[in-house]
């Protein structure tokens, strides 16, 4: 069975408000009476808030071996839309691929992991960069008829990423002198970088079917970084600590 | 089996081929601490010894001239003023945790830190003779901290563009935030994957904002004029710009003493910058006993790479050394 995901992001405070009017709105047609995610055939539409801005669309499926455990993989490109739409070329995108899945349940309330590697593409005035990395997360949630709430963690570790420096970047390099006034032959070099970034989500989740072929999903927390300047240029420029959020509309197909 | 200890095998000798962000030279360029062919020297600053990159031109035996870079820069894009040589020991350098200098933690980039660090500079250079200073933006702050405090050190002083020289004065201005300019939104969005978590990567990340315009000094936002640095300051400039507020509001004074300074002030202002021309006669030149003002037309708070010989020549027709020749 196959499934499709589309994401939009915008940011602001409306967010929260959204996101809690959607999950605390009466059901209207449950169908899936575990609470449990579509984990099958899905076309999606959503939101989601950063600093920038975006759009997801993506693939779903079962695994059939884990099925009564409701696992499931997805993939998804992600797209930073005011990004893109402000330089009028695609010149970053995120692919997402990871699997999804009730790790224990006890009652009405369960354990959610999910395991994700990603790979991103990104062109900008300092060079091409191409990091690979991985997101872990766990989700306790409490289900109802129609869908879950939950806290939600998780830990996002960059291994390495590739940079092919700019001109502008090898500029910087450029004419330096020693103490005898000789220019010194110095330039970046490119390559794989080992681990260059992590930060932890921590927020709430939660996801609602709406209707036998419509589904809801949003999720929204503080980001915290591992390192003490990381986050400084959300609190320098905009003056606010670094958050998520994202709203997804899944369509069952 | 076999097959997945291979695989970990392999991962693990890739690994260890990667490159660290914070190898000297990798991302960005060493500091004198990590490269000893670069010129240094060592100063004691808040109870701390740390090197400076630095460059002297001309006769030392001629009065020194200061020039002080503003943040997010260094000393790169002013070295043309070295033309000056012919009338002044003309000294510049990093400042600490700017540039090619040593970078220091925070409790060591405060406002009081700056001027004992011109003190230090003065010690090693100027130790008897007072001193011509000139300081550009965040630096014209701390030459104007250091006439309030040390007056007869300084036997002239050129600002150019401070922004507001206290609370009041500052929210007399508008500086429009650019927080949608393709490279800041660039530079947030690799900050996910590139985190800041050190000197290295901090600094090469805020070398973009220099093509992000974020706050608009300039006459076509567009089209930035260049400004070439080798290492910017990252912390630096967060360190002094978060220093600025208390409870989210602006509450400092830079200008106790000032008053007092009795030296001529060349207060050099840009047709474009919201802290040009108008603001510096506006707000500033009644602050000292005897300022006079430069404009600088067709040019924003890049004087130096916009207008540079409208900016040289203003600067020689000040300068006291070069008035006596006249």
């Amino acid at each position: 069975m196959k499934s499709y995901l589309l994401t939009t992001r915008f940011s602001g405070p409306i967010l929260p408000v959204i996101l809690l009017l959607l999950i605390s709105t009466p059901h209207t047609g449950a169908q899936n009476m575990t609470g449990n995610e579509f984990h099958h055939g899905v076309v999606s539409l959503g939101l989601t808030s950063d600093a920038f801005g975006g759009s997801e669309m993506g693939y779903a499926n079962d695994i059939p071996p884990l099925k009564e455990q409701s696992a499931f993989y997805y993939v998804r490109v992600s797209i930073p839309m005011i990004l893109t739409l402000k330089s009028k070329k695609l010149h970053a995108w995120e692919l997402k691929a990871g699997v999804k899945s009730e790790l224990r349940t006890w009652g009405k309330v369960s354990m959610r992991g999910d395991i994700q590697l990603y790979v991103v593409n990104h062109q900008q005035v300092l060079g091409h960069f191409i990091p690979i990395g991985a997101n872990i997360g766990l989700t306790p949630c409490y289900k109802f008829s129609e869908g879950y709430v939950g806290l939600q963690a998780s830990w996002n570790q960059t291994f390495a990423t590739h940079i092919s420096y700019s001109q502008y970047a090898r500029n910087s390099f450029q004419y330096m002198t020693d103490a005898n006034n000789n220019i010194m032959d110095m330039h970046p070099n490119n390559g794989w970088y080992a681990s260059t970034g992590s930060h932890l989500n921590i927020g709430i989740e939660g996801y609602r079917q709406i209707s036998p072929r419509i589904a809801i999903y949003g999720d929204m927390g503080l980001t915290k970084y591992s390192a003490l300047y990381s986050g400084v240029f959300d609190a320098m420029m905009i003056g606010q600590v670094p958050f998520y959020g994202n709203f997804r509309l899944y369509y069952k197909m | 089996m076999k097959r997945l200890a291979l695989l970990i095998f392999i991962l693990f000798v890739f690994y260890g081929c990667l490159l660290e962000p914070t190898d000297p030279g990798s991302l960005v360029p060493p500091t004198v601490d990590e490269n000893s062919n670069l010129p240094s020297i060592p100063i004691q600053v808040a109870d701390h010894e740390h090197l400076i990159h630095y460059k002297t031109f001309g006769d030392s035996t001629n009065p020194a001239l200061f020039i002080m870079h503003g943040s997010l820069s260094d000393m790169r894009v002013y070295l043309p003023l070295q033309e000056l040589q012919d009338k002044y020991f003309v000294v510049f350098w990093d400042q600490r945790g700017n540039g090619l200098s040593e970078r220091v933690p925070e409790d060591e980039l405060s406002y009081d830190a700056m001027v004992e660090e011109i003190q230090a500079v003065k010690n090693r250079f100027s130790p008897d003779r007072a001193i011509t200073l000139l300081g550009h933006s965040w630096s014209a702050v701390f030459v104007a901290m250091y006439l309030g405090r040390y007056t007869d050190n300084v036997t002239q002083a050129i600002l150019m563009e401070p922004f507001g020289l206290n609370s009041d004065i500052m929210e007399k201005v508008y500086v429009p935030m650019n927080l949608m300019s393709n490279e800041y939104l660039d530079m947030m969005y690799s900050s996910k994957y590139m985190t800041p978590k050190d000197h290295e990567t901090l600094d090469f990340q805020m070398l973009a904002t220099l093509r992000a315009g974020v706050r608009n000094y300039f006459c076509d936002l567009d089209n930035l004029p260049p400004w070439p640095v080798w290492r910017v300051g990252g912390l630096a400039l967060i360190t002094w710009e978060k220093n600025l507020l208390k409870d989210y509001q602006f509450n400092f004074d830079f200008t106790p003493g000032l008053a007092d300074y009795q030296g001529g002030v060349l207060l050099v202002g840009s047709e474009c910058s919201p802290i040009g021309y108008g603001f510096q006669e506006a707000y500033h030149q009644p602050l000292f006993q005897h300022a006079e003002i430069l404009e600088i037309h067709n040019s924003g708070h890049r004087m130096l790479t916009e207008q540079y010989d409208a900016l040289i020549t203003g600067l020689r027709g000040f300068l006291s050394e070069y008035e006596q020749v006249q």
